[in-house]
């Protein structure tokens, strides 16, 4: 025992004392905090520059409310778009070059294009001969269950308003109702009204040829496909493209990675185009707006106390617990593996052992850096401490909206308990793996190989989260969490997000407990045998050959 | 009392054995000196004296005691393949060397200073043992061995690597412990050395002991039938003799083993003239020339047998 601890304080000491230690130890938080506030801190630093940007209005109808939406001022009071009107008095690719120009000459920050259909999208068809026409309006019904419509075939061409026309050259009348609700009706001019599968509008341009209500052959095509027919009786085979696109505006610039800007620029113009949309129906904007405004869901958590209201704080906490865990793991599990190959290269690993047993020195180093794990969780937990004590005032100060996330103290006791319990359980686990491989190779190198399985055993439950978060209490969950190797991470996960029925707890601890026995075991064998081998790497037999050794 | 009683001892890994049946016993304050060729199995031996491995049947009684935790405190052990911790500094090594040991407190440091003045490395103490070159690093393994003032000492091929002066150095270590009555086993495959300074041998090979005993008694089992000879000239003669068993050339040195009944004194007047001799030394054999024809002589039964 005393030697134990001899060897337990030289490990700690001379690992405390490194940089690598001081550097981890300080940089981990600030790695924590940076990925929170650099975004925040970003966003308050950079000082925002006004922007000229031109305008090709091709409906002639935009411009003035896009001027208006984008009008909103920077601190000192000047406008952040400076938008730039260019009358399309020639060419329009005249006016694209020399605006092209422009950008290039930094005289335009950007310049954004209107298309001429940009209120009403007009589809294209594609023909079989590949020629393409705009198309102003197609309705397509996919019928269903209908005896009297083809109930064989589910794909039915329909075309110009009021006008269906079917697969036996039939031709009904009659439209299309009920547009918003879940079912679909198609009412015939008798009155008898139809339920259809989905309706689809398509539109035809004023060059397309007119179909006119003429007894023509119809026919169903491949999927994929779909029949037009036109005036003279000719059918023309052609594929819908573009259907939901088309219309798109454009923004031109030498660079496109200021997503901010992208945005607010995109949500003018939709803005603008969709109030245009609305009233052209004849439909108040507002009115709408009010209409699908929409309600907000709060989350509470029901516990033995009450109800609370949950904000996220709460999962963000766990999750930083979640991660810290499984990257302390890697990072002392690495330590492990690199101080007893380190005995192993150095050759003094002989020496040690002329004064204690094989297994004094695996435990002292496994306690040693056990103990340096403590100590740089310690720090941490001053610094978060700290931070939490601060932190809303720090935080509010910058971004008043996210202060109510952060109440560090709204995180349950029993998550921090949890998250000790399985730090010490899975460290300990994690910690014979890494001296097990430690001690078979002779390198780093060799090492890496070794490492894959255990990598896969702390990676597999991080993939797991997005599944876990949603099913907490699925059998998968439940039974993932109860495997010893992926326990530590996957418990914490699940009893971060809905505390689990302490029976299932308590045995994912028993079996954790009960493993970490049988590993110690089962390394202390090879680690005896291993810490003397040099040369080649055993093989899997050699391995088995080093447990029966006496 | 013997400092180290060995009985039958084995060691197999796998289906090779490393160690077969070996005994000897060591008395108190002597050198003992264990030999063989490369992969003999004295490195093991020395280990399963350590603990670091176990036999796998035969008993080892260090200074009367089954070997332990607490007997490893009384015991020094120089390994074959030398090492440090290279990260560590010189002063600190040796107090985590010797606490584990089971040594702590002012007497240890005084000690750990001392043998650092002797060895002129005290300048080095808060150094890092990286930075020591070579040469420090062996006489600071040397301290490490024995600074606890162990009364039995165990090295393997310690003289392996040494250069001169080094060896000088440990050599009189080992003859300084052996006056305050400490007891030495050391391994090698060096004959020369043992020669020097050894009180006993048991020479091993191929896992099993071949001849075991003290090193005066073994010489004088050999009767005078050697010669050494130191000569010029063209030698290749000799070899064809009718007197001469078989020799060993060197080029400008011969030892000439003699047949059972031939006389030294008949041999000399046949090579003179022919060559130039400086010296004509009539002795027993050498412990090397007894060490390879006992190895040669084991080699030939086991072919034979096999």
């Amino acid at each position: 025992m005393r030697k134990i601890l001899s060897i337990i304080k030289r490990e700690y000491f001379l690992i405390v004392r490194t940089k690598g230690f001081i550097i981890s130890t300080i940089l981990g938080p600030v790695f924590m905090a940076a990925i929170i506030g650099i975004p925040i801190l970003a966003s308050l630093v950079s000082v925002a520059e006004q922007e000229k940007i031109g305008v090709i209005d091709s409906t002639k109808e935009i411009f003035g409310e896009l001027d208006n939406k984008l009008g909103y001022k920077m601190k000192d009071g000047r406008r952040r778009y400076l938008l730039e009107k260019y009358e399309l008095t020639t060419e329009l690719e005249e006016l694209r070059d020399s605006l092209r120009q422009k950008v290039l000459d930094k005289e335009l920050s950007a310049y954004i294009f209107i298309p001429e259909d940009i209120v009403n999208p007009q589809p294209v068809l594609e023909l079989g001969d590949g020629t393409k026409i705009k198309l102003s309006s197609i309705w397509m019904i996919n019928f269903i269950n209908s005896k009297w419509f083809f109930p064989q075939e589910r794909y039915k061409i329909v075309t110009s308003q009021n006008y269906f026309f079917l697969k036996d050259g039939s031709i009904i009348s009659g439209k299309i109702i009920d547009f918003s609700s879940n079912q679909r009706f198609f009412k015939l001019k008798n009155g008898e009204k139809i339920v259809v599968d989905s309706i689809k509008r398509i539109y035809f341009s004023k060059n397309f040829p007119n179909i006119l209500q003429k007894q023509i052959e119809g026919e169903v095509l491949k999927s994929g496909e779909a029949a037009f027919f036109i005036q003279n009786g000719d059918r023309v085979i052609g594929e819908i493209v573009d259907i939901s696109r088309g219309g798109d505006a454009e923004y031109v610039s030498k660079h496109v990675s200021d997503f901010d800007e992208i945005k607010s620029i995109n949500q003018a113009i939709n803005s603008v185009v969709i109030e245009k949309r609305l009233r052209e129906e004849g439909l108040d904007p507002q009115k709408i707006t009010q209409y699908i405004r929409l309600v907000g869901l709060k989350t509470i958590k029901v516990t033995k106390k009450g109800e609370e209201e949950d904000t996220m704080g709460t999962f963000l906490i766990s999750y930083l617990l979640v991660i810290m865990l499984y990257i302390t793991l890697f990072f002392y599990g690495a330590m492990i593996m690199r101080g007893v190959l380190e005995e192993k290269t150095s050759r003094v690993v002989e020496v040690v052992l002329s004064s204690v047993r094989p297994f004094q020195l695996m435990i002292g180093k496994i306690f040693g850096i056990a103990a340096v794990g403590f100590t740089q969780y310690a720090i941490w937990a001053l610094f978060g401490f700290a931070a939490s004590r601060y932190s809303k005032t720090l935080i509010s100060s910058f971004l008043p909206a996210a202060a109510g996330g952060f109440k560090l103290a709204s995180v349950p006791a029993y998550i921090f308990i949890y998250f000790v319990v399985f730090f010490i359980l899975g460290y300990f686990l994690y910690a014979t793996f890494y001296a097990t491989i430690g001690s078979m190779v002779n390198s780093e190198k060799e090492a890496q190989q070794l490492l894959m399985p255990v990598t896969m055993f702390l990676v597999v439950p991080m993939l797991m989260m997005a599944f876990i978060l949603r099913n907490p209490n699925s059998s998968l969950a439940v039974t993932l969490s109860l495997i010893p190797f992926f326990a530590p991470i996957l418990m914490l996960m699940r009893i971060c997000i809905l505390l689990p029925p302490f029976i299932e707890i308590a045995s994912s601890i028993v079996l954790l407990v009960l493993t970490i026995f049988v590993m110690i075991w089962f390394t202390s064998k090879i680690y005896r045998v291993g810490i003397l081998m040099y040369g080649k790497r055993p093989n899997f037999k050699e391995i088995v050959k080093w447990m029966r050794y006496k | 009392m013997n400092a180290l009683e060995i009985e039958n001892i084995s060691k197999k890994f796998d289906s090779f054995y490393a160690v077969k049946n070996l005994t000897f016993k060591i008395p108190e304050g002597t050198i003992y000196g264990l030999l063989g060729p490369n992969g003999a199995g004295k490195t093991t031996t020395l280990r399963m004296v350590m603990n670091i491995i176990i036999p796998d049947e035969g008993t080892i009684r260090v200074l009367n005691h089954k070997m332990d935790e607490e007997m490893k405190e009384r015991v020094g052990y120089l390994p074959e393949d030398r090492g440090l911790y290279p990260k560590m500094k010189v002063g600190e090594l040796l107090l985590f060397l010797v606490e584990i040991k089971g040594l702590k407190g002012e007497r240890v440091r005084k000690e750990i200073d001392f043998w650092l003045k002797r060895f002129d490395l005290l300048d080095w103490k808060e150094k890092k043992v990286e930075a020591l070159s070579r040469g420090m690093q062996q006489k600071l393994q040397f301290i490490v061995t024995v600074v606890h003032q162990p009364e039995l000492i165990i090295l393997d091929e310690p003289f392996a690597g040494l250069d001169p002066v080094n060896t000088k150095l440990l050599k009189d270590i080992m003859l300084e412990m052996k006056e305050k009555g400490r007891t030495i086993i050391f391994s090698t495959h060096r004959m020369e050395q043992v020669e020097m300074i050894c009180d006993n041998i048991c020479l091993i090979n191929k896992a099993e002991k071949v001849l075991e005993g003290n090193l005066s008694q073994i010489k004088k089992q050999y009767r005078k039938n050697t010669i050494l000879l130191d000569y010029e000239g063209e030698a290749g003669f000799i070899k064809s003799l009718p007197e001469v068993e078989k020799i060993d050339d060197y080029g400008k040195f011969m030892e000439i083993r003699l047949k059972e009944k031939a006389d030294p004194q008949y041999l000399l007047p046949k090579l003179v003239g022919k060559i130039r001799i400086n010296k004509y030394e009539v002795r027993e054999p050498t412990l090397n020339a007894i060490f390879i024809e006992k190895v040669e002589e084991r080699n030939e039964k086991n072919t034979v047998n096999h």
